[in-house]
């Protein structure tokens, strides 16, 4: 396999001597061919500096303002035989918040490429990497997949540190940890494992540790593809890791005693170990009061319940079991069928197919025609379909109230999860009726509870039971919700009076 | 090891797949059925067994179309099919319906099952109630209608009168009679498990086609008339009014709209009932269920009855003694006619069962032998009300 | 693979299937025992306590072992395959039986004209799948349906409530001592099976806090099949002179025929989904004390073997409802002697170690 090209000069040390590690750098960035990279030499201080920085990713006012004006004019001279110019320039002449000093060209490099300043210094054999990031970047809105009506509308954006920053506000306790690492073999990409600490517990965060060094991938360029490398059964249907855009939501976990890793390019933050019922829950239920939250809830229950179950259903009962449908609306189906040439199956798989692709379109529309879906997937298909006798007017009912209730789901994996399993579902009632629905819904019941998310029962606090608030299906007032989320460690410090042993 | 294992996971999915393509053939579009709404039963004088059903025909505008006065009815009779076949048995006669019929014939959708009362009152009835049980579809929730004369002339008439659809309109009408006490609540599983159980006797609801020119005025008021004898006039030419009493599975004779109504209130069914003493009408209205103890100790039964009511002033409050004479009077002659009858469709026999210990005590007791001789002591009474 | 139970997904399994087990086999093949078999439900389960209180004290008195390997190094290696090849013998033809009952509901529900073959297959298959995810899945999936069951059970019980009429469970002790004591030991024998779920269960720790897990499982297994069978009684009079065939028992289990036909719903579920769970409770046990039987048999392959050998059965004939019904009478005897004879070894022998 061949290896990363200048692996050698990446791994070296810096000499010492400014030509050669300016050439060292100038390889490895492949000048003058890379045009963005930018080496600025000048004398400061008595002695030959470059500065080392990619337009565009680095701010050239800091750059000017903190950096060069600031050693430039700077009265102090680094002693000469000391070798310690970039500690000296540290302490004594940069004023900028952030600096720290390397031998290793890989990590200059890095920094380089993240948007830092690299400094370096005839005669020293460290370089100083200087916080001088000023790329543009998109400001903190709303969330595109994760709307409420009450509660926090900001949503992660794309910056890393931005997403930092925002949980940060949310968590304020010095006992929140953020450890930086970084994943791909020869593609880098930052990330962010937030945690707090005694609260989480010291087996998920070894194992999710353990999880992403493994990762042999050359690159990970989002969350999304860092889930499928470190998510515990890769071929289930249903996501184990809850990602979500929503700052208030990965707060919440983190003081559950969940694990949340941030990526930088990845306007979201996954979640982990989740459980079926964080994909489940929204964040306004617990904004709300009790009463609304657990209306709402039962509402979204319900909605779940119809986008799994109901095409399965009205294709098995109308298919083998008519007895079970009141005799009106039999007869009122049948007469409004009379003309259509399609069976039941292959109505419903149109219809739900149709569904799909406008749920599709609809999402990759130009804004501009965006309102043309609606007339386009709702007035013409809908209405001509069942003017030319295509379709069946119940049919267009069922699968409406299949996408309503699609909607109400708040995680997107799990909206196309339950999309995958209504499909099986349709099939299974097609082919025995209620029986067959029975018996995919008992393999699928079955799959469920045999699946975890970083060694934790997918289906837990219910089955296996764990001692749990009452907050699952119903949410109860928050002055009953005494109780640690189960997946945070025995006697933590989160633990307040009332709350017994997990 | 990882290749074996994906070659027998392919090759189980496989099996499935082609295993599942066996259960296709059950399911059927709902446009290659025929819904029976009505089912009926007759037999003839050689003993041949008529079945006929009646079917909507399912068309885009069936039901849908305001068409008004005789074209409406005319329009609407034309949307059902009557159907029928005859056979040595009730399978010929079964087989013979579906081979005619140009669908699959269906009767999961059944809501009324009609005997005529000459098949109902024949030895054969027996055995015709059990293939009725063990017809594939035609499930027991259906109700069991005994009718006075031919069971396909009654399913002719049959139109949704009020409405458009023959289904909802029987089941409507028959809970707006059943509400009235005049007949009784009985589905065909109610049906079937009396016969087959060691309690009390299976009755069914009566029916019967007006005959034109009844006028005259029953002796004992509302109710005290058999079905065809009613005097009113209407479109619906089929009346339904008192119930059939059965023995052993086999009718043995009709209890009037009235008697039904005693019988619907010792069933507990609390029916309303307007009684008028020297042209004084009240409404009975019952608070509870009747309190029957039965008493089985001595060599003859002694059943004792109280029944709380109170009595509401429809005209003019009647002479509450006399109207609790006549009711107990009503009562008792109900009583007598079905101890004649050797029957017991009251519910009396589930009660005095409670006092064995093993149904084969019960049946050593032959309470069908001990009935007919039983003493009725009746305690009535009557609360009055102005509102 | 090992196959593996934890004590707690023993406990969960054994409530819903055996709940289900008793019950089925009470209403749908023993209907000369009338409207009381509530009775013989609670008399088995008074049967069977003593001997699922002697395997709880064995559990107490070797926590938290595998009770297998508890067993084998008290009794004998010998002993206890022995036990395990006896379970694993019932089992499997509760397997087949259940599978048959299971077949026989889809026909009467939707399948009438498919062949048994194409009931029973999908069906092997399905438990074979479920099965392979181990025991803390099955124990899982259990536990989930005990909190739905109530649920699905009183939607059923309002839509029927005015049917309800007391009186039906008189005569009390209905057909007489001798056919309730007949149905007592087919119930005792339906219960029985519950020392298989003990022979494969692995307390953990947190298990030594709780006292007598299985005995309480037995308890409320019987008091639960108790109460269904009583409402089920209540809703129509005890059929002396009827046909009681499974179709039949079926009918009046649906709806008794006098609920509105739409409303069988809730009760089609309950069913189906309480005959799946007896049907992995049997094949994972088997597979299990198959695995017993043979240490190095891998899980897997026991599973699928159990599941091919239950499906043969079931496609034989030696699992239709009279042939049922007569093993069901001995499988009281048939477990519950060498259960009590693999128990007794293990005092003695331990008695004579410890002396």
């Amino acid at each position: 396999m061949p290896d990363l090209p200048n692996i050698r000069l990446l791994r070296s040390a810096l000499s010492g001597e400014l030509d050669q590690d300016v050439q060292t750098f100038k390889t490895i960035f492949n000048s003058p061919q890379n045009e963005d990279i930018i080496f600025r030499r000048f004398q400061a201080a008595g002695f030959s500096m470059c500065l080392i920085y990619l337009e565009g990713m680095a701010s050239a006012n800091q750059i000017a303002d903190f950096i060069l004006r600031a050693t430039m004019e700077s009265d102090g001279r680094i002693p000469e035989s000391s070798g310690q110019g970039v500690q000296f320039l540290m302490e004594n002449v940069l004023n900028i918040p952030q600096a720290s000093a390397w031998e290793t060209v890989e990590k200059l490099v890095e920094g380089i490429l993240g948007g830092m300043s690299a400094l370096l210094v005839d005669g020293c054999r460290e370089a100083c990497l200087l916080e001088t990031r000023g790329f543009e970047k998109r400001s903190v809105g709303k969330t595109q997949s994760e709307s409420v009506v009450s509660g926090s509308q900001e949503g992660f954006v794309e910056s890393l540190r931005t997403n930092i920053t925002l949980l940060r506000r949310y968590v304020q306790s010095p006992q929140l940890i953020t450890e930086k690492s970084a994943v791909g073999t020869k593609v880098r990409k930052d990330i962010a494992l937030l945690y707090l600490t005694g609260v989480v517990r010291e087996k998920s965060l070894e194992e999710i540790r353990r999880r992403i060094q493994k990762i042999q991938s050359a690159s990970v360029q989002s969350l999304g593809q860092l889930q499928q490398h470190i998510e515990d059964c890769p071929f289930a249907i249903l996501p184990q890791m809850m990602l979500t855009e929503r700052p208030d939501r990965a707060a919440s976990c983190l003081l559950d005693g969940q694990i949340v890793i941030l990526m930088d390019n990845s306007p979201c933050a996954l979640v982990a170990p989740a459980t079926v019922f964080h994909l489940l829950h929204a964040s306004d239920d617990n904004f709300q009061r009790w009463q609304y939250g657990t209306f709402l809830r039962l509402i979204r229950f319900i909605g779940i319940l119809f986008s799994a179950f109901l095409p399965g259903f009205y294709v098995a009962v109308t298919l083998f079991h008519p007895h079970l449908i009141p005799t009106a609306l039999l007869t009122a189906i049948a007469e409004s069928r009379s003309n259509v040439p399609f069976t039941i199956l292959t109505e419903v798989l149109i219809m739900e197919i149709s569904y799909d692709l406008i749920n599709e379109a609809s999402m990759r529309i130009p804004s501009q025609i965006g309102s043309a879906i609606g007339i386009v997937g709702g007035l013409i298909l809908g209405q001509a379909a069942v003017s030319a006798s295509i379709i069946s007017p119940i049919v267009i009912i069922v699968i409406a109230l299949t996408g309503l209730g699609n909607f109400v789901i708040p995680n997107y994996g799990f909206t196309i999860g339950v999309m995958i399993y209504r499909l099986i579902l349709i099939f299974a009632g097609a082919l025995m009726g209620l029986y067959g629905l029975v018996l995919a819904t008992f393999l699928i019941l079955c799959h469920l509870c045999s699946m975890r998310s970083l060694g934790v029962p997918f289906l837990s606090p219910i089955s296996p039971y764990r001692r749990h608030n009452p907050d699952i299906v119903l949410r109860f007032p928050v002055w009953l919700q005494k109780r640690l989320l189960f997946l945070a460690r025995h006697k933590s410090w989160m633990h307040t009076e009332g709350d017994d042993e997990p | 090891m990882r290749r074996i294992r994906k070659i027998v996971a392919f090759f189980l999915a496989a099996l499935f797949c082609c295993l599942l393509t066996g259960c296709q053939s059950q399911s059927k579009q709902l446009e290659s059925l025929a819904l029976a709404i009505l089912f009926g039963v007759d037999t003839d004088a050689e003993g041949a067994i008529e079945l006929t059903v009646q079917i909507p025909k399912i068309g885009a505008s069936s039901g849908m179309d305001a068409d008004s006065g005789d074209e409406a009815q005319q329009s609407q009779a034309s949307d059902y099919m009557i159907a029928s076949a005859k056979g040595a048995t009730y399978s010929d006669a079964m087989d013979l319906l579906r081979l005619t019929i140009p669908r699959d014939l269906s009767l999961r959708q059944v809501k009324m099952i009609i005997i005529s009362e000459e098949l109902a009152s024949s030895d054969t009835f027996i055995e015709i109630t059990q293939s009725i049980a063990e017809t594939y579809q035609l499930y027991n929730a259906a109700e069991m209608i005994i009718c006075m004369g031919s069971a396909r002339d009654f399913i002719e008439e049959q139109k949704p009168i009020i409405g458009t659809r023959i289904s909802t309109g029987v089941i409507a009408m028959l809970e707006h009679y059943q509400e009235r006490g005049f007949i009784p609540t009985t589905s065909f599983a109610d049906f079937l498990y009396s016969c087959v159980s060691v309690y009390s006797d299976s009755l069914a609801a009566l029916a019967a086609q007006s005959e034109p020119g009844a006028e005259a005025l029953p002796e004992g008021g509302v109710g005290d008339s058999l079905p065809s004898e009613i005097p009113a006039q209407s479109e619906n030419r089929n009346e339904y009014m008192g119930c059939a009493v059965f023995r052993d599975g086999i009718m043995v004779d009709k209890l009037n709209g009235h008697e039904t109504l005693f019988v619907n209130l010792l069933r507990g069914k609390n029916p309303p009932m307007n009684y008028t003493v020297d042209g004084d009408v009240a409404q009975l209205q019952f608070n509870s269920s009747p309190k029957i103890q039965i008493d089985v100790s001595r060599d003859s039964v002694e059943i004792s009855i109280r029944v709380d009511m109170t009595a509401v002033a429809l005209t003019v409050m009647p002479d509450i003694e006399r109207l609790r004479s006549q009711f107990e009077q009503d009562m008792l002659s109900t009583f007598r006619h079905c101890q004649a009858l050797g029957v017991d469709p009251f519910g009396f026999a589930e009660i005095a069962a409670g006092k064995f210990l093993t149904i084969d005590q019960w049946l050593e007791y032959d309470w069908h032998e001990k009935f007919p001789q039983a003493e009725f002591s009746l305690d009535i009474r009557i609360h009055k009300s102005d509102t | 693979m090992k196959l593996n139970l934890p004590l707690r997904c023993a406990r969960d399994l054994s409530i819903v299937a055996v709940t289900e087990r008793l019950f089925s086999g009470l209403f749908i093949d023993t209907p000369q025992i009338l409207n009381s078999g509530w009775i013989s439900a609670l008399g088995g389960a008074v049967l069977c306590l003593p001997m699922v209180w002697l395997g709880d004290r064995f559990i107490k008195a070797h926590s938290p072992r595998p009770v297998a390997d508890s067993l084998a190094e008290s009794a004998g290696a010998g002993w206890t395959r022995l036990l395990a090849a006896v379970l694993c013998l019932t089992l499997l033809y509760d397997f087949a039986a259940v599978m048959r009952l299971n077949n026989n509901s889809a026909s009467y529900v939707a399948l009438s004209n498919v062949s048994a073959t194409f009931q029973i297959l999908p069906l092997v298959l399905v438990m074979l799948f479920s099965a392979w995810k181990n025991g803390q899945t099955a124990g899982s999936a259990a536990l989930l349906w005990m909190r739905l069951f109530p649920f699905l059970f009183v939607i059923s019980l309002i839509l029927q409530w005015t049917s309800l009429q007391p009186r039906w469970l008189l005569p009390v002790l209905g057909p007489g001592l001798r056919q309730l004591g007949k149905g007592t030991l087919s119930a005792a024998g339906w219960i029985a099976p519950i020392a298989a779920a003990w022979l494969a269960s692995e307390p953990g720790k947190e298990d030594l806090r709780k006292n007598l897990p299985l005995s309480r499982a037995v308890f409320f297994i019987g008091a639960a099949a108790s109460v269904f069978l009583a409402i089920l009684a209540m809703m129509s009079p005890a059929d002396v002179f009827g046909n009681p065939t499974r179709s039949f028992q079926f009918d009046k289990l649906l709806s008794n025929g006098r609920v509105a036909l739409m409303l069988q719903l809730p009760m089609t579920l309950l069913w189906f989904n309480g005959t799946l769970f007896m049907l992995l409770f049997d094949l994972f046990l088997s597979a299990k004390m198959l695995q017993i039987v043979l240490p190095r048999l891998d899980g897997r392959l026991a599973l699928c073997a159990c599941a091919l050998a239950g499906g043969a059965i079931a496609l034989s004939g030696w699992a239709e409802q009279y042939l049922v019904q007569w093993v069901g009478r001995w499988q009281y005897l048939i477990v519950s002697v060498p259960f009590a004879a693999t128990l007794g070894i293990a005092l003695i022998r331990k008695g004579g170690k410890t002396a």
